[in-house]
């Protein structure tokens, strides 16, 4: 399967919206959130460490998510992150503008392909 | 976390931000070592994976949103160590944005004090002062105005809201060892509202009060309640004794409050109510009220002058023998007082900013110059990858603070500089007194060194981050484009500093030669040693005139028994220090002419015989005034040479009469023809008004023919006039121990103070020059010096091939030559507008011609300049011949 580098084909938009998404099912590390993202994407979407972390600052400097140092079940201290009120109000407001988008998409592209049959 | 707390807490932010990263890596380590690659191969994936982790570090940092304050930070630091690493530079940086800015600073102090003040009223720009017009010559346009006409100009109540009179007038304070002349005004009741300013104590006149009789009330200033009074709290109530009456004090007036204002160099200190009688209130002859009034919200000066005028003209209509030549005209109040000087304000902070662009283009040379000697470490910087924005941004940084450094200086200076304004401050100007380091100021003079930072590191910064990317390391620095531009540049900008100090000097030598010219101008009486001051007795114990004219004779005859005292006299004038009446008069057998203009009205001054003897002033014609002319015998007069000239042409004025038509303010209608008087000598023309003024025609009378209740006693000493002082005072108070001697002044001083305002811009001008001239010095200094340290491996080549070393020395001196003359062509294209400029505003603020100096100063001036230029090459010149050819050969 093809990495997708979201540095170049995931706009940033995108990818803050799939780390809140994760976010907001509990309070994870940020490890945990590149493998969440691959294992659910089916290994579409690898995000790497250049992209994945100055995300998660800039969404923590908008008040979307908040972070706490705890200890991981290995044991070492990793840093959590958990969804705010304010992460959850613009966590909705994007996934429902991205449902409308995919799905005018998906209609102007669905017709087309049966079409081309 | 805001930005502010994430920019205090950003080690600890960088600690966790490499836990963080460690964290994950250490993670997928992990996973990668159970799923069977060994150490080495899963240090190398999760690498690959994750991207280098300081450019990782680097994009978080980034996200945090506190770089541009990290920058800066560092920038400021590393600025701070390139100042200390090199003082020499840094002080000359220093010491010329000092002067720029410190010289910027104070004169915009005296900006904000002279021309932006604000009155300590309420809502003041709503104030109009209301002056009567003589139509037919519209330039007299601020003339008092009739009590009839001024209570039917209230009528006009869709433009103003209000109206209030006052009148000046004096009180002689008595009482005690100390009387004092203090001066006071005549007010309408309602004249605090209309200013809208209460009394800081007690209250305001009432309506009922403005009547005669009834208006014993008064209220003091701050300040001669402090003075006077001690300040005592529990003043109102009392009363107070001045020319015979007594008063009661009311109220006192806040501290900041002053009415009216003006250019007198005293302040009124006391207000009491105006009290018209019968006569007066309905006299639309007797111009005697100054009028304030306050424009409704929305009214502009020209609409509400047009308004007003409607009313006037409809008076003229009614009333045409009082009213028929004139109209009304407005003035802001704010204007009072400054509008004439405006203009040179506005020049002398041109010249100022001027000064400061020379300054900033010097450091724009110097940095440029220091800029080529670092530039290896620009050129690693880049290498390594800093982007040409970010070393812009840090030149930039570096220039600004070297810039806000030398502001601080600069505020040193000007601190200096403004205490020497007020030392200087010609009297017409008080208000320079307020001029301090304020607010506003200080928020300027940071304002302009911040900026004059960007305008001179822009520049340089751009040229060399420019040319750093060239990337050229190699030691030999050889001549490449970068170079050439960079000389091209610190050369047009020492030939921009010539041009424009070449300016400003011939600029000054014209104001200078102009002042001179002015100086050396005869006043028409001999000052020298001559001290007057100023009698005003008081109407109630002196009530007829005969005990004025008895007064002021044994004054005069005490005075003049003083040992040391050669002459003494009384008069109602003393040159250049005004006093009098100008008078409308008529040639005895010619009609009154209707019209006032230079030939029908005359100065009138009443004198004691000795007058001319004191003040110098010699006899052409005829006789003198003497003692026999007194009251009762036939009235003489003695004229000045213009009087003659224009009246009787070549003819002997000697034995024709005058007759006197009364005060050129009183109306036609107030015609008072005087007796006939017969001329019997003609002294010379005097500068009554000002060594810069035309002089008018004057007529001199006996004061016991016509006496007066205020005179200057003037007295001419051996010696220094102000060892007998003390005395005259002595036996003046011997006369009458409650009448105050005020006003004391020599004529010298009187001299002096009347050319204060010109001498004030002549030096500030010249000093303007000068200090230009010298950071031009400066300039083609550092541009020579850069130009030798570039060319140095060309003259030990050339000293090695067998040039001697005054052809390398001349070399040098040439290129300075070539410079300055380019300057100097430039500057001239620039001199025609800024003496035009000059001119123009000279003869604006102070009504005198600038006499150029023209085609014979310049060449004087040039050959200053190039003399000057070339004492600045001599040193690097002279450096220049010194230049080792072993040493150059070698370094290739």
């Amino acid at each position: 399967m093809p990495e997708v580098s979201p540095k170049s084909d995931l706009p940033q938009g995108t990818l803050d919206l799939l780390i809140l998404k994760i976010v907001a099912v509990q309070p994870v590390h940020g490890y945990a959130i590149a493998q969440r993202l691959q294992q659910i994407s089916g290994e579409v979407v690898q995000v790497p460490g250049g992209s994945l972390y100055p995300a998660l600052h800039r969404l923590e400097n908008r008040g979307f998510v908040k972070s706490d140092w705890k200890e991981t079940e290995t044991g070492r201290d990793a840093k959590f992150y958990r969804l705010t009120n304010k992460g959850r109000a613009h966590l909705e407001a994007q996934a429902a503008s991205w449902r409308r988008l995919a799905e005018a998409v998906g209609l102007i592209l669905g017709p087309a392909e049966e079409g081309a049959r | 976390m805001t930005w502010w707390s994430r920019f205090w807490r950003r080690n600890k932010l960088e600690r966790d931000l490499g836990r963080e990263l460690e964290f994950h890596i250490a993670e997928r380590m992990s996973a990668l070592k159970t799923s069977g690659l060994n150490e080495e191969e899963a240090r190398r994936q999760v690498r690959r994976e994750f991207g280098g982790i300081e450019q990782v570090k680097e994009e978080c940092r980034d996200a945090r949103g506190i770089k541009w304050l990290e920058d800066l930070i560092q920038d400021l630091i590393y600025g701070l160590r390139m100042m200390r690493r090199e003082p020499g530079f840094t002080a000359v940086a220093l010491l010329v944005i000092g002067l720029g800015i410190g010289a910027n600073t104070a004169i915009f102090s005296a900006d904000h004090a002279v021309l932006f003040r604000t009155l300590p009223y309420h809502n003041y720009e709503e104030l109009v002062e209301v002056f009567q017009k003589y139509l037919p010559r519209p330039s007299i346009n601020r003339m008092p105005a009739a009590p009839a006409n001024y209570f039917d100009w209230q009528a006009d109540t869709k433009a103003f809201q209000s109206f209030a009179a006052w009148q000046d007038t004096n009180f002689n304070l008595g009482g005690g060892d100390n009387p004092e002349r203090i001066r006071a005004a005549e007010v309408s009741a309602n004249l605090f509202d209309v200013l809208g300013v209460e009394p800081m104590l007690g209250r305001a006149f009432q309506s009922g009060e403005n009547s005669p009789g009834r208006d014993s009330a008064v209220i003091l200033s701050y300040g001669l309640w402090q003075r006077r009074f001690a300040g005592n709290r529990n003043i109102l109530g009392n009363t107070i004794a001045a020319d015979g009456r007594k008063y009661t004090v009311i109220g006192v007036m806040p501290k900041r409050f002053r009415f009216p204002i003006g250019w007198l160099s005293s302040d009124v200190e006391i207000w009491k109510p105006l009290a018209l009688d019968n006569s007066q209130r309905f006299s639309r002859s007797e111009i005697t009220l100054e009028v304030v009034a306050r424009l409704r919200a929305d009214m502009t000066v020209a609409r509400a002058e047009k308004s007003l005028n409607i009313i006037a003209g409809r008076l003229a209509h009614t009333y045409p023998e009082t009213n028929k030549d004139w109209g009304v005209h407005l003035m802001p109040l704010a204007d009072r007082g400054t509008s004439d000087f405006r203009g040179m304000f506005i020049l002398l902070s041109i010249a100022v900013s001027l000064v400061l662009l020379v300054a900033c283009a010097n450091i724009a040379n110097l940095l440029l110059a220091r800029g080529t000697e670092r530039q290896k470490e620009l050129t690693v910087r880049s290498a390594l990858g800093a982007q040409k924005s970010r070393l812009v941004r840090q030149s930039i940084t570096e220039g600004v603070l070297l810039s806000f450094c030398g502001g601080l200086l600069g505020i040193e200076i000007a601190y200096l500089a403004i205490r020497s304004l007020k030392l200087l401050a010609p009297m017409e100007l008080p208000d320079l007194q307020q001029a301090a380091l304020n607010g506003p100021v200080i928020m300027v003079s940071v304002g302009l060194s911040v900026l004059s930072g960007f305008l001179f590191s822009v520049l340089p910064a751009v040229t060399l981050s420019r040319r750093s990317l060239h990337g050229n390391l190699q030691e030999t620095g050889r001549s490449t484009t970068g170079t050439i531009r960079i000389a091209r540049m610190k050369a047009s900008l020492v030939i921009g500093e010539v041009a424009l100090t070449l300016a400003l000097l011939l600029c000054a030598g014209d104001i200078l030669n102009t002042f001179f010219s002015y100086m050396r101008v005869d006043p028409g009486f001999d000052p020298k040693n001559v001290l007057t001051m100023r009698i005003s007795l008081s109407k109630h114990k002196y009530g007829n005139a005969q005990q004025w004219t008895a007064f002021f004779n044994r004054v005069v005859v005490e005075v003049g028994a003083i040992p040391g005292v050669t002459a003494a006299a009384a008069g109602t004038n003393a040159p250049m220090a005004g006093g009098g009446a100008i008078l409308r008069f008529h040639v005895a057998g010619a009609s009154a002419i209707a019209d006032i203009n230079e030939h029908s009205i005359a100065q009138y001054c009443r004198i004691t015989p000795d007058y001319f003897r004191v003040t110098g002033i010699s006899l052409r014609r005829g006789r003198g005034l003497q003692v026999s002319d007194k009251e009762g015998r036939a009235r003489v007069a003695v004229v000045n040479e213009t009087f003659a000239r224009q009246q009787f042409g070549d003819r002997d004025p000697i034995g024709k009469r005058i007759i006197l038509d009364g005060d050129v303010n009183a109306s036609a209608a107030a015609k008072a023809a005087g007796p006939p008087l017969e001329i019997v000598g003609v002294v010379r023309d005097t500068k009554e008004y000002g060594l810069f003024e035309s002089t008018p025609q004057m007529i001199y009378v006996p004061l016991a023919q016509d006496p007066e209740s205020a005179a200057f006693i003037l007295f001419k000493t051996t010696l220094d006039p102000s060892g007998v002082l003390a005395e005259a005072r002595s036996r003046v108070a011997k006369l009458d121990p409650d009448q105050p001697v005020y006003s004391i002044r020599t004529l010298k001083q009187i001299v002096l103070e009347e050319s204060a305002f010109f001498r004030f811009n002549t030096v500030l001008l010249t000093g303007f020059a000068a200090l230009a001239l010298v950071l031009s010095v400066i300039g083609l200094y550092g541009v020579i010096a850069y130009t030798v340290t570039q060319r140095w491996r060309e003259f030990g080549i050339r000293l090695a091939l067998g040039s001697p070393r005054h052809e390398i020395l001349l070399l040098v001196l040439r290129q300075g030559i070539w410079l300055t003359a380019v300057g100097i062509s430039l500057g001239l294209v620039l001199t025609w507008p800024a003496t035009r400029l000059l001119a123009r505003t000279l003869k604006e603020s102070m009504r005198l011609t600038l006499t150029s100096t023209g085609p014979k100063l310049f060449p004087a001036l040039c050959a200053a300049i190039v003399l000057t230029m070339m004492l600045a090459c001599i040193v690097p010149a002279r450096r220049a011949t010194k230049a080792d050819p072993m040493q150059a050969l070698r370094c290739e």
